[in-house]
């Protein structure tokens, strides 16, 4: 997807925790920021103190920023969750930033790409994120279809899409919703 | 004041105060100055008696200790060292009868499990007859060591927890360790016993001559074996292998093309392939075929270069098929041959990575490949504990001629823990190197031993037919503790420390010197060490060992810092300061020594196997449970940040980075990953670039490796096994596992 | 990552040939520069020192 949307500069996210160095979130060094609240409540998810609203605390993009630019061995940034999809416009504000230094924004979510779309039409920030995200691991964990020994995936229906694939998604969605873009 | 007193064996017996008057008396004299009056005499009985009464103790341990307080307050420091000497002497003598022998009760019934004593050497298996054998052995000998042959102070500081000398049971008899040139070694050929072993003329044989010299060397050493060299001298089998599958190949075409039988094949190839300039070798196909083209007549030549070309693909082949298998044969032999009685397999390292030629090259793919598919059932191959050597321009950038082998080998460490890796570019190791020159590539040996500077002898800074011949540990928190917040005083006392870890390992190189090549019919006889090749059987080995080096090691830096100044080196940069200030002093100091001696003392971030839970629990006996210092079961390895703290990858290696630079005689850092790293070899080569970026010397990535011996799944496994889905100790139906096996060659059904 | 890896349910009945029960995991871990296949052997101290190693960028 292309990255032109210019975007809001947002002041505080709610998050459950950061992990500085993780290696099972995406390709290199990454830096987590698992982002509280969800509202999928998939039976068996691994982070279930994560869902609650309430729990957590504030912070903002800035200083995440702050914190992942000291590290000089991270590949990028991951938003895991919690469902970062509720939070569009602070991630992809951080997102961009991370894009500017060169690093790479990996993001799961338990909506599918398609359910992500009318989401979209409500909040453009939705449609921010993707274009930020070079890495979506999309789709609710599902734990009869659970992946015993699989990289980024929870279970076999989750897909793992890039940019590109991402964009041209995008694409046939609009297309079916006779919402082509302009220009 | 109480009437009794309680002895050791438990009985008590009337309290004379005169006995504590005389012992301190004779403490006194034993130190020829500080003289103490025989009023200062009763004055100080007096403050132990009142003392005693005040903490109403009565026991005999507890009157000394109070004596030992009260000759430190009133400034009798020297006759209070003596008195401390005196008291370690008769304990000593006094525990003679009963000590050892309790230690034999528990080397025979208990069962290693239970037993810490039986656990010293993780290697070694505890429960078997030579392991007991060989642990009766080094707990007499040490006991002989401590009592008959160790200085005084020196036995007092080993016994208190001041120093450790490590591997004290080996103190009359050996060195540590040694890097084996197995090139010198092959070239004239060998003896390990009865018999002679003549140059080998493959690589099976080259690796499995590489495995006797390790065990030979082994059992006449108390620390680890080393190949500095293991590539370039491998290719030298991989090449004869190769010239021998040329020729058969070569005579095969022409026997089958030509309808020829089998001898007469033979016997033309010879007559072909004579006369040319030089031999067929695995790099130089294309050169070799135009050389046979061109020595031959024009009507021979189309059946030569097809002949040739036969017998350049079959022979590459063959070559790495065998390699392959000699390697594997390396590996297992290593992890299942015997030394020691049989107790335990030989400690083995092999360094690499350096070597471009085709055939060092195929050598190490196929070591990598191997140790990569792991034993028998797939499991990880212990030893030998392998290095990649990592050197700009040789293996490190991508357009390198062995970037690839240095790809391969973080594959191989990310899936199975080895190999290390060690960074020749580091300015401390650069010095040294000389292109196309094994013997100027620093090499590790095991855990982190490295020698390489010479200065007894500065034309032979090199790598080859050398090693460490002693080395002895300061307890670095004690002096902490003992320094009381006070730098200065600190370094006063890490002074004294130093000062007697010299005398003690000058007096082990001169017991170790007044042995002969006799003694040592292989690492001697054989001409492996440094110039051993000039002596004579009956020959003191005095002068060549000074070719070694005698090192002075250090564990606990964070607990140390942290008994100065209430924070460790991960925790504050003035910490940091001082952690440097304390290891740059240790190698100022052996560098004086050095120059002063013209002995090789260096210094070493030590690795304690064995000493990481003595020092403490001596400390927590004296000084009590303290947060941040004796409040574990172990001291932090050398300068290490303590593995216990929460800390990012790269400010733990900037952090150590800087403590390779000072530590000439070894050293080694751990990143710690959480999760399957074969999985992201980006994030594992991100780390392994910024060693090497930071002047690391030798380092390594550790993650947690496990195994499911039931689907020979291998990679984390938390509580239940990815692959088969079952918990420990759980059954999987054999039908699922039949599942398995379809899908993973790896199930071992 | 996001989401679980718990155990499946596996239920099995009871003529089923089964494989491997009361066998254990192996692990294999690098103390003091050498690794070691079982935690077994390993001195207390060592022991303690392996259990209470922090990964990096835990939270």
């Amino acid at each position: 997807m292309q990255r032109n949307a210019s975007l809001p500069c947002v002041h505080s996210l709610r998050v459950h925790g950061v992990v500085e160095e993780s290696i099972v979130d995406g390709p290199g060094l990454r830096f987590v920021v698992f982002t509280q609240g969800c509202l999928h409540g998939c039976p068996g998810c691994h982070n279930p103190a994560t869902h609650s609203f309430g729990e957590g605390y504030e912070t903002t993009p800035q200083a995440l920023l702050t914190q992942f630019a000291t590290n000089p061995l991270l590949a990028g940034v991951t938003f895991s969750g919690g469902e970062p999809f509720l939070q569009p416009e602070p991630l992809a504000f951080l997102a961009k930033q991370v894009h500017a230094l060169g690093k790479t924004v990996v993001v799961y979510t338990g909506y599918t790409l398609e359910a992500l779309y009318p989401l979209a039409q409500e909040r453009p920030a939705v449609a921010s994120l993707l274009e930020q995200t070079d890495l979506l691991i999309d789709g609710p964990y599902v734990a009869a279809l659970r992946e015993l020994d699989s990289g980024l995936k929870g279970s076999s229906n989750q897909r793992i899409l890039d940019n590109e694939a991402i964009g041209s998604l995008w694409n046939v969605l609009q297309l079916r919703q006779g919402n082509v873009p302009n220009g | 004041m109480a009437k009794q007193i309680v002895k050791r064996d438990g009985c008590s017996v009337l309290f004379d105060s005169s006995k504590i008057l005389n012992a301190i008396a004779k403490a006194n004299k034993a130190v020829g100055e500080e003289e103490i009056t025989a009023t200062g005499l009763l004055f100080v009985t007096e403050e132990v008696c009142r003392l005693l009464e005040a903490r109403s103790l009565s026991n005999v341990e507890e009157i000394q200790d109070v004596v030992e307080e009260v000759l430190i307050r009133f400034g009798f420091s020297k006759t209070a060292k003596a008195y401390i000497l005196y008291r370690a002497e008769h304990t000593k003598i006094r525990d003679a009868e009963t000590y050892l022998m309790d230690i034999y009760k528990k080397l025979t019934w208990a069962p290693a499990k239970e037993e810490d004593i039986k656990r010293e050497n993780a290697n070694i298996d505890g429960d078997t007859a030579m392991g007991t054998m060989l642990r009766y052995g080094s707990e007499g000998s040490k006991f002989f060591i401590d009592n008959y042959v160790l200085p005084k102070d020196a036995a007092a500081g080993h016994a208190n927890g001041d120093i450790h000398i490590h591997d004290k049971d080996f103190y009359m008899l050996t060195e540590t360790c040694c890097q084996i040139d197995l090139i010198r070694l092959f070239k004239k050929g060998f003896s390990t016993g009865h018999g002679y072993l003549r140059e080998p003329n493959s690589i099976e044989s080259y690796a499995a001559l590489a495995c006797i010299a390790l065990q030979a060397n082994q059992n006449e050493m108390h620390g680890g074996q080393s190949i500095p060299n293991f590539d370039f001298a491998m290719a030298q089998g991989v090449n004869k292998t190769f010239r021998k599958e040329y020729v058969a190949a070569f005579a095969c075409f022409l026997e089958v093309k030509n309808e020829l039988d089998a001898a007469e094949a033979v016997a033309r190839t010879e007559v072909l392939l004579q006369g040319l300039p030089y031999q067929p070798t695995l790099g130089n196909g294309e050169a070799f075929g135009q050389a046979l083209l061109a020595c031959h007549g024009e009507t021979m030549r189309p059946l030569l270069a097809k002949t040739h070309l036969h017998a350049t693909q079959k022979a590459i082949q063959a070559t790495r098929r065998r390699t392959y298998q000699a390697m594997e044969a390396f590996i297992h032999n290593l992890n299942t041959m015997n030394s020691r009685a049989g107790a335990q397999v030989p400690f083995s390292s092999v360094n690499y990575g350096t070597d471009v030629s085709a055939e060092g090259r195929m050598v190490v793919e196929n070591l990598l490949l191997a140790t990569k598919a792991g034993l028998g059932n797939g499991e990880t191959s212990i030893f030998p504990v392998q290095i990649f050597k990592v050197k700009a321009g040789v293996s490190f950038n991508p357009e390198d001629p062995n970037y690839d082998l240095f790809r391969l080998a973080m594959e191989t460490s990310a899936r199975r823990l080895f190999p290390n890796f060690s960074f020749l570019d580091a300015p401390f190791n650069a010095q040294y190197y000389r292109e196309g020159d094994y013997n100027s590539e620093v090499a590790y040996m095991g855990c982190r031993t490295r020698v390489i500077g010479n200065v007894y002898d500065t034309e032979r800074q090199v790598t080859c037919g050398r090693g460490n011949l002693s080395f002895t540990t300061v307890n670095l928190p004690r002096l902490g503790l003992e320094a009381k917040g006070n730098t200065a005083a600190f370094f006063t006392l890490l002074d004294e420390r130093i000062d007697l870890v010299f005398r003690q390992l000058l007096h082990r190189f001169k017991v170790q010197g007044s042995k002969k090549v006799y003694n040592y019919p292989f690492l001697m006889g054989q001409g492996i060490w440094l110039d051993s090749e000039h002596l004579k059987w009956e020959d003191s080995i005095e002068e060549v060992l000074k070719h070694g080096t005698l090192t002075i090691g250090f564990i606990g830096l964070a607990e140390a810092l942290y008994a100065l100044l209430g924070k460790h080196h991960g925790q504050c940069e003035q910490a940091q300061a001082l952690g440097l200030q304390i290891v740059q002093h240790l190698r100022r100091r052996a560098d004086e020594k050095a120059r002063e001696t013209g002995l090789n003392f260096s210094l070493i971030a030590t690795p304690a196997e064995g000493l990481s839970g003595r020092f403490v629990a001596l400390d927590k006996q004296r000084y009590g449970t303290l947060e941040g210092i004796t409040d574990k079961d172990y001291y932090t390895n050398s300068f290490h940040v303590p593995v216990s703290f929460s800390i990012a990858a790269f400010r733990k290696i900037q952090l150590e980075a800087p403590y390779h630079a000072l530590t000439n005689a070894g050293h080694i850092s751990y990143v710690e990953l959480d999760g399957d790293a074969s999985k992201n070899l980006e994030a594992f080569e991100t780390i392994v670039r910024f060693m090497h970026a930071q002047g690391v010397g030798y380092g390594s990535i550790n993650h947690p490796l496990d195994r499911d011996p039931v689907c020979g799944y291998i990679g984390v496994i938390d509580d239940c096994c990815p692959r088969c889905g079952r918990k420990e100790g759980e059954g999987v139906s054999e039908e699922a596992l039949l599942q398995l096996k379809k899908q993973y060659h790896d199930v071992p059904m | 990552m996001l989401l679980d890896t718990q155990c499946t349910d596996k239920k099995v009945a009871t003529e089923v040939k089964m494989v491997g029960a009361g066998q254990g995991f192996e692990r294999t871990r690098r103390i003091t520069g050498y690794l070691v296949g079982t935690l077994e052997r390993f001195n207390n101290a060592k022991r303690a020192e392996e259990r209470e190693r922090v990964k990096h960028g835990a939270a």
